[in-house]
């Protein structure tokens, strides 16, 4: 069997275990194809989280796999290391014992909403920097999958802080089972004798899983495709009043702004880069195992890649909220095409004509992301003497050049 | 300083819908490409010939101004109604004291 129909197989035998929420589970085995994968699962109480977690990690790890439970006192000696006290006593060197949860290449976090602060900040940094510290020791952390799980609803919650958040790759939100799904899961747990998890099978070896990751991590994607994914983060990060640095939030914010019909005026804090690499690396998966990767399968991932990054102004259902987000920025996009606005910049970045430079105006008034790019090149336009500063859009249209935005007085020789 | 795969991907979009340029005019042709979701949606025959609505409504941007302006014409019409309707109020209010007032005339003659 390839390579690749071994990661489909891990897919069907999850979904032979795991009844409804079949494109939760789909990305979820996408998101396993690239090094140091996280995924963060929310969904209210006996909806089946620690399931789903358990049976994608014995899928891939087997018994090479160790799971924290917030639910009980976790001390950090449990999942970073302790100190070997003989050493110290006979020795007197301080030498560390990693946990077994650093050693193992499958790592759960069971109600991560309820791990206490100090536990929380040590897995934070194992998942930036991908090593751990304990009593001045440091250690890499080899290839792993890391998959949590909380219910935010949880009353016994500690609230993380959202760079933790934002180190997952993706957020899948589950859903409770129909009434016709009710009657497959019951089926589902006589046949494997109610211990879903247990008969789970070790599908794909630890050695197979780091040569799919490394053929994933060298597909090249489509220019038009890198394209998109970019622009779709640019436009829930963008706001022509620098929302970023502003101390003034959105909805206070965007009183009298030009683009207050855009999406940008919902989105209250805006995302990080981290989304643009988790789509690319959906993205890249989705090409090496399916051979395509065209622009609604992006806009498919997106809703598991955003929600848990971005703050918005109301939330009424985060879901479906993200959902008509990402159907407006869909029709944007269309929009785009139709007014050609890209071919227009590519234009303007061979050199300026007025012709073209008309028509970009036309269509940066109604697009910010577009506006930004225009708004470089008049800059570059005003340095080389072929526009003055009062002709510029800017200028006209009363927006503010970002001062992050400057030439350095001086370049490095 | 721009990146080459930002170049690329404009020289891609370049190339997929070419742009005709002569002088200070530019042009380019339509391929009909517009998805289903972009296209506008029946707006007026809805309205005018009461066909149903689609669940998401898309409209172009001539419709969207014409509803605009029809909308400023009602909210000024209205405007203006209010205004003879308070005046008309205030004149019949006039009316109702006059005639009150004639009647206790007529009847202290009597």
């Amino acid at each position: 069997m390839t390579m690749k129909n071994k990661i489909k197989d891990l897919e069907r035998e999850v979904r032979s275990r795991f009844v409804g929420n079949e494109e939760a589970i789909h990305i979820m085995v996408l998101n396993q194809l690239h090094p140091r994968s996280t995924t963060l699962i929310r969904a209210p109480r006996g909806v089946g989280k620690s399931t789903l977690m358990l049976l994608i990690l014995k899928g891939l790890c087997g018994d090479d796999l160790v799971v924290v439970s917030g639910a009980s006192e976790v001390k950090r000696g449990e999942v970073v290391g302790r100190l070997h006290i003989p050493s110290l006593e006979k020795e007197g060197l301080e030498r560390v014992l990693w946990a077994a949860f650093i050693k193992a290449r499958g790592k759960g976090l069971d109600e991560v909403n309820r791990l206490n602060p100090y536990t929380t900040a040590n897995i934070h940094h194992l998942m930036q920097f991908g090593e751990v510290w304990a009593y001045g020791q440091r250690t890499r952390v080899q290839d792993y999958t890391l998959v949590a799980n909380e219910n935010p609803m949880d009353a016994t919650s500690f609230v993380h802080p959202p760079p933790f958040y934002d180190r997952f790759d993706i957020c899948l939100f589950l859903r409770s089972l129909t009434l016709s799904e009710k009657f497959q899961l019951q089926e589902l747990l006589d046949k494997y004798g109610q211990d879903l998890v247990n008969s789970m099978p070790s599908v794909v070896s630890i050695e197979e899983l780091e040569e799919a990751r490394k053929e994933v991590t060298e597909v090249d994607l489509d220019p038009d495709l890198i394209g998109y994914v970019n622009l779709l983060v640019r436009d829930f990060q963008a706001c022509i009043r620098e929302k970023e640095r502003s101390e003034i939030k959105p909805p206070a914010l965007c009183e009298g702004c030009h683009f207050i019909r855009d999406i940008c005026g919902s989105i209250k804090e805006p995302l990080s880069e981290r989304a643009t690499v988790a789509l690319m690396n959906l993205a890249k998966s989705t090409v090496w195992l399916y051979g395509k990767c065209d622009l609604d399968d992006v806009f498919r991932m997106a809703l598991w890649v955003l929600p848990h990054r971005a703050t918005l102004v109301r939330t009424r259902n985060l879901l479906a909220d993200f959902q008509e987000m990402l159907d407006r920025e869909r029709i944007k996009m269309e929009d785009r095409n139709f007014r050609r606005e890209w071919p227009l910049l590519n234009e303007l970045m061979n050199g300026f004509k007025s012709g073209a430079y008309k028509l970009a105006r036309d269509a940066a008034v109604e697009d910010i992301a577009f506006a930004e790019e225009l708004i470089r090149l008049e800059e570059k336009w005003i340095q080389e003497d072929i526009l003055k500063r009062e002709e510029t859009l800017t200028a006209q249209m009363g927006w503010k050049t970002p001062i992050h935005w400057r030439t350095p007085l001086h370049e490095p020789s | 300083m721009s990146s080459e795969k930002f170049r690329k991907f404009l020289e891609v979009q370049a190339t997929r819908s070419p742009l005709k340029i002569s002088e200070d005019k530019i042009s380019w042709e339509e391929k009909g490409e517009r998805t289903v979701a972009s296209q506008a949606s029946d707006f007026l025959e809805s309205v005018y010939l009461g066909k149903e609505l689609q669940n998401t409504v898309v409209m172009e941007r001539s419709v969207a101004a014409m509803l605009q302006q029809r909308l400023t014409e009602i909210e000024r019409e209205n405007e203006h109604l209010r205004k003879s309707y308070k005046i008309l109020r205030i004149v019949l209010g006039g009316v109702i004291v006059a005639v009150i007032l004639m009647l206790l005339t007529l009847l202290s003659f009597h």
